[in-house]
């Protein structure tokens, strides 16, 4: 099979790239599972971008810097921040509806660490959801565009330092061949017994660069999010947005203490890191399970029209915002890491992209802000789609083999590996438990090449 | 060689890609051995 551009990922980065391409051109867009089950849907608080009069480029740059420790590339931040309200341009002309004020003025909220309400939000708190339905149906009227469902990529494809395409599995193992590769698989909470994420977020795409030869960079930064409900069920845990903390709501301990202030002058409102590691201490000095979000505080009729899908979630677990305290843990959340790529995200092999959580632009440094993450989506998902506009390329390789695989069962490795990484590799590590760590993740994959690797299934 | 179970061929896949990147995540976290961000070492 050929196609001019192949995008490996069904979110908002490979939707975005895709619906910035010339039309001229054909698109694949293979997704593990399908374009509505994505990390990117499950964004709820919402898209930073500096679009009021009040706030300045400075400000959401300063912001950023802060929150990510002084590490970030500050070329690519001020790219993405001075671009931001263009991008946001480009949503509203796809159709995407933000929330607005009677007057048509968009309405923007607060989150940790921003100094400024920033943060445009739509549907009250499902605002990843809305961007990607509304995507969804533009790419559906795209007759350009072709989205091949339950199909993951095993390998890219190269002919010497130039990427192919890549090898996939649906029903069977085939060959797609393209001009262009885009990988925009997202991030890698499946590798935690307790993530936000979906299940099917396995950081496929970041091991199929790495075995291709790609540079990955900053692989250590995995950012916890504060706030995850908590329940003694494992597995994916579902999100209570750091905007309710914004909008006022206070994190306090089973002694009904507001603890954050003993951390940060910030308090709930630090950066994500320090208040992940706030609660860890809490948890670990006080013997909790979890600690609690108190927004009883605050006005019901604005906690239910403000987020009607985490009060009606929490309330089909048996809590109910206006009166109860939630318990919430931390848990992975999103990974800063990944695939180096420059502002065009292109990474070290010709013609192969990388975009969204799987891509290291170095926009976040060392620990992400809250809400840039949708905004380096569209940022660079924006910069790869002219990239390949403007950039015509001739060759075209035709490989039509197919493959069929044989049947093996190793389902037990994926549960060692998530215990591994939750006991070892969480929100505070030490020299010790890593080591340890490294040691039991290179015996399982020294299984994998003792009896399945090492064979010629490609 | 014929095709019985995808489903356990995608898992195989999955699952490789987990080990790979966890080793990787491993490694970058041993090679900074102070704190920075997000990547929280206790000494």
């Amino acid at each position: 099979m050929y196609t001019d551009v192949l995008i490996i990922g069904g979110g908002l980065a490979s939707l975005y790239t895709a619906l910035n391409i010339k039309s001229d051109l054909k698109i694949t867009i293979i997704t593990k599972g399908d374009l509505y089950r994505c990390n990117s849907s499950l964004a709820q608080g919402g898209i930073a971008a500096c679009i009021d009069k009040e706030d300045s480029y400075k400000s959401h740059i300063k912001d950023t810097f802060i929150a990510g420790n002084k590490f970030n590339n500050l070329q690519a931040l001020n790219m993405m921040v001075k671009t931001s309200k263009e991008r946001i341009d480009k949503l509203i002309e796809f159709g995407v509806f933000f929330d607005k004020y009677k007057n048509g003025k968009l309405k923007t909220t607060m989150e940790g660490g921003h100094s400024n309400r920033r943060i445009l939000h739509a549907g009250g708190d499902i605002t990843g959801k809305v961007i990607m339905d509304t995507l969804i149906s533009n790419v559906k009227k795209r007759s350009n565009i072709t989205v091949l469902d339950n199909t993951m990529a095993i390998d890219l494809i190269k002919n010497k330092n130039i990427c192919i395409g890549a090898k996939v599995l649906n029903k069977k193992v085939f060959n797609i061949t393209s001009k262009h590769t885009v990988i925009a698989t997202g991030g890698i909470g499946g590798l935690f017994k307790n993530t936000t994420n979906t299940s099917i977020s396995t950081g496929d795409g970041i091991a199929l660069a790495y075995r291709a030869g790609c540079n990955l960079k900053n692989m250590e930064f995995i950012q916890f999010h504060p706030t995850a409900f908590y329940s003694k069920e494992k597995g994916k845990k579902f999100l209570i947005s750091e905007a309710v903390r914004g909008e006022g709501a206070y994190l306090k301990n089973k002694f009904n203490e507001r603890f954050m202030l003993k951390y940060h002058k910030r308090g709930e409102l630090a950066p994500r890191d320090i208040v992940a590691r706030g609660i860890y201490k809490e948890l670990i000095d006080n013997d909790e399970e979890c600690v609690y979000l108190d927004a009883t505080h605050l006005e019901n009729s604005f906690i239910k029209k403000r987020f009607p899908n985490i009060y009606k979630k929490c309330l089909e677990n048996g809590f109910d915002m206006c009166n109860d305290y939630i318990p919430v843990i931390a848990v992975e959340h999103y990974f800063i890491g990944g695939i180096e790529t420059d502002f065009n995200g292109l990474t070290n092999i010709k013609n192969l992209y990388a975009c969204g959580e799987c891509a290291n632009t170095g926009v976040h440094g060392a620990n992400r802000l809250a809400s840039n993450s949708l905004l380096e989506c569209i940022t660079f998902g924006y910069n790869i789609a002219e990239n390949i506009n403007n950039n015509p390329y001739k060759d075209k390789y035709i490989l039509d083999e197919t493959y069929n695989l044989d049947n093996w069962d190793f389902t037990h490795y994926k549960k060692k590996i998530q215990c591994i990484m939750d006991k070892d590799v969480g929100i505070v590590r030490n020299k010790k438990d890593l080591l340890k760590a490294e040691v039991k993740i290179e015996d399982i994959l020294n299984d994998f090449n003792k009896h399945f690797y090492s064979k010629d299934f490609f | 060689m014929i095709l019985i179970n995808i489903f356990i061929v995608k898992i195989f896949f999955e699952t490789l890609n987990m080990a790979t990147v966890s080793k990787l995540i491993i490694k970058a976290c041993l090679k900074r051995e102070e704190s920075l961000g997000c990547h929280y070492i206790e000494k």
